[in-house]
């Protein structure tokens, strides 16, 4: 797969946005874009607190540091940030593009998982939906910028968290790593978006 | 010296030191005289052992050995009394030993082999469960039985305390017989060959604890343990926030044993432990209570096509969705059951049941069933003695009078086999309220008609029916909606 590279001083011009957006509208998509990662952010924040909240000890816990756990089809922002910003434009959009693409599936997941082992936690099923939702908000947006700025978007997700079979516990460390990916995943988009 | 042994009271292994330096070549001829008549029986063998019946009182032996020529070269005589024989019953074989990994139970099976004894005989069983990889004796049981001449298969089960996946459990058994009537000395047989049960702490493929997902009530002790890969060793290992002692069942298992736990969280307790160099394992324990006897179980119908049970869920139990408390509303005389769809997230549940036609009474049990236990409660009904009729429907009032109006309304559902007593509320503008009783036969799904006389003229009136069963009455519908009405000038 071959990504194009664009460079930030012909960001927005003609020649670079082929697709039906104008310059104009590719601006205010970015700025839209931008505004959503602000509250991605703060939601993602607040989803993982209401999220340990529900799970019991250690998870409650402040310096439950678990190793992380490699969620399938959810890849980690582990680039460190000097290296983040040394990608192009079009790179970056491509991690956020595939993050994005995984995230509402995970979070569908993990609600389910809460749905039957935290029934009566409705706040947190609210958030996951909210969530969800908002991720495919976000993807739908990076696909138009990258359309826009003639980025190829990344493959389609593969993303399942664990069936009925999983046990309970790893049903919530699968949830844990989800929700804490979800935050990592909307700082670095709300920084990435800060660049563009 | 001579010893003899027998395993069924029927023949002996004797079997003796030969005085003679000289071992090579030699031969043993053996003569015993034990029972009628009494001749001496010989026996000519190249072991230092022979087979010789058992019979009451002494047996006279002699043992001469003989070298290679059959030159005699020493000879023996004894005297052996019942009492200096012992009875060593043949070692036992397990025939199987399988294993309820959910329920922690070994189930052991073996042969008593009866069929060696001609009668009836008290046999001790001592059955030995070991664990670790050092064979700690877990346990050591006692087991009677009665020999019957067959050989007959016991069984015999055993609930171990930790989970069977943590560490490889082994079983031995040996017998000991009591012949009351056989006076020599009676010992243990050889423990049998060992039969085990692998744990779980060999070759996984991640590190895991055991159980997985238990559900148990509240005050329950639990143990659990975490099994890891070579190469890792464990950390720690806790309940919730709190760390507890770890008990090493093997290089690859080590156990924590906690008491009494308490109710847990909707989703549940969480039981993990922290593997050196970078791993977490964990299980989740379920902690609640038993089904509590549903309260205040009424049942009635609305519609003589369907009764409905409702009923009050009592203590809440702690334990959700596929750990819920799941009713069944079972009727004895039609011997049908219903399986009820309840909101566990209500404390108050309803069952809808099928009206039999010719079937007045009926006999429910409803039964409360989840993991940790079964409650029920019973009621017996007359179903024509627990008729609450739905809300009266499209109610209308009409007069073509100064003093009488005409009533009109629906009520669905089959009362063909009730008479219906309705109330009509009569109210003025002064909000003087007036009731007026009417009785009618039920019908089904129909509309129903009724007039009310000695109406003032041109008055208004506000009218509003309710209904129910005029024989056995049991509930009053609520009222229908209010009409109202203005009598026609006189």
């Amino acid at each position: 797969m071959e990504v194009l590279t664009v460079d930030p001083a012909n960001l927005l011009s003609p020649a670079a946005s082929s697709s039906s957006l104008s310059q104009q509208e590719v601006a205010t998509k970015i700025k839209q874009t931008h505004s959503l990662t602000v509250l991605l952010k703060h939601c993602s924040e607040q989803l993982l607190a209401e999220y340990v909240r529900h799970q019991g000890e250690p998870f409650s816990s402040p310096d439950f540091q678990p190793p992380a756990m490699a969620v399938p089809g959810l890849p980690s922002p582990s680039v460190p940030p000097e290296a983040w910003l040394a990608l192009s434009d079009g790179k970056r959009l491509w991690h956020l593009a595939a993050a994005y693409a995984a995230l509402p599936g995970l979070l569908g997941s993990v609600r389910r998982q809460q749905a039957e082992l935290n029934p009566l936690a409705s706040e947190l099923h609210r958030q996951l939906e909210a969530a969800a939702r908002q991720c495919r908000g976000l993807a739908g947006n990076l696909e138009r910028i990258m359309g826009a700025l003639g980025v190829t978007g990344p493959p389609p997700p593969s993303s399942s968290l664990g069936g009925p079979t999983t046990g309970a516990f790893l049903a919530k460390l699968g949830g844990y790593h989800v929700c804490r990916l979800h935050r990592d995943w909307a700082m670095r988009s709300h920084e990435a978006l800060g660049l563009l | 010296y001579l010893k003899c042994i027998t395993h069924d009271l029927n023949r002996m292994i004797c079997s003796w030191d030969a005085t003679s330096s000289a071992n090579l070549g030699l031969t043993y001829k053996i003569c015993y005289t034990n029972s009628e008549p009494f001749l001496p029986v010989c026996i000519k063998t190249e072991e230092k052992r022979a087979d010789i019946p058992v019979t009451m009182g002494s047996t006279n032996i002699e043992i001469t050995t003989l070298n290679a020529s059959g030159t005699p070269l020493a000879t023996e005589t004894f005297v052996l009394p019942e009492e200096n024989v012992s009875l060593i019953p043949l070692t036992p074989q397990i025939l199987n030993l399988n294993a309820d990994f959910s329920t922690y139970t070994l189930y052991l099976k073996w042969n008593d082999s009866g069929s060696v004894f001609q009668h009836e005989l008290d046999a001790s069983w001592q059955i030995q469960i070991l664990r670790k990889e050092t064979m700690e004796t877990v346990t050591l049981m006692n087991y009677d039985s009665k020999l019957t001449g067959k050989d007959s298969i016991l069984s015999w089960n055993w609930t171990s305390d930790i989970p069977l996946e943590c560490t490889s459990h082994h079983v031995k058994i040996r017998c000991y017989i009591n012949d009351p009537y056989f006076s020599g000395r009676k010992e243990w047989s050889e423990w049998s060959p060992i039969k085990t049960v692998p744990g779980k702490d060999t070759k996984i493929s991640n590190a895991v604890v055991f159980p997985q997902d238990k559900v148990v009530l509240v005050g329950s002790d639990v143990a659990f343990c975490c099994l890891y890969n070579e190469g890792e060793s464990i950390k720690y290992m806790k309940y919730g926030s709190e760390s507890y002692s770890l008990l090493h069942l093997s290089k690859w298992s080590s156990a924590i044993k906690v008491q009494n736990v308490s109710a847990s969280i909707s989703s549940g307790t969480n039981v993990w432990c922290s593997v050196l160099p970078d791993n977490v394992a964990g299980t989740v324990l379920f902690v609640g209570y038993a089904p509590d006897t549903p309260q205040n179980l009424t049942c009635e119908t609305r519609t003589f096509i369907t009764i409905t049970c409702s009923w009050n869920s009592g203590r809440p139990t702690g334990l959700y969705r596929q750990r819920q408390t799941k009713y069944i509303l079972f009727e004895r005389i039609s011997r049908e059951n219903v399986t009820c769809k309840v909101d566990e997230l209500n404390k108050s549940h309803h069952c809808d049941f099928p009206v039999h036609a010719n079937q007045k009474i009926y006999s429910f049990t409803l039964e409360a069933t989840n993991p940790l236990g079964r409650a029920e409660s019973s009621l017996l009904i007359d179903v024509n003695q627990r008729a609450h009729l739905e809300t009266p429907d499209k109610f209308t009032v009409s007069t073509n009078s100064s003093t009488n109006a005409h009533l009109s309304w629906y009520i669905p559902g089959n009362f063909i086999q009730i008479r219906l007593l309705c109330q009509i509320e009569i109210s003025n503008t002064n909000s003087e309220r007036q009731l007026q009783n009417v009785s009618m036969a039920g019908a089904e799904n129909a509309n129903y008609r009724a007039r009310v006389d000695a109406l003032h003229s041109y008055a208004t009136y506000t009218f509003r029916v309710r209904c129910s069963a005029s024989e056995h009455f049991w509930r009053w519908s609520k009222w229908s909606e209010g009409k109202k009405l203005t009598t026609l000038e006189a």
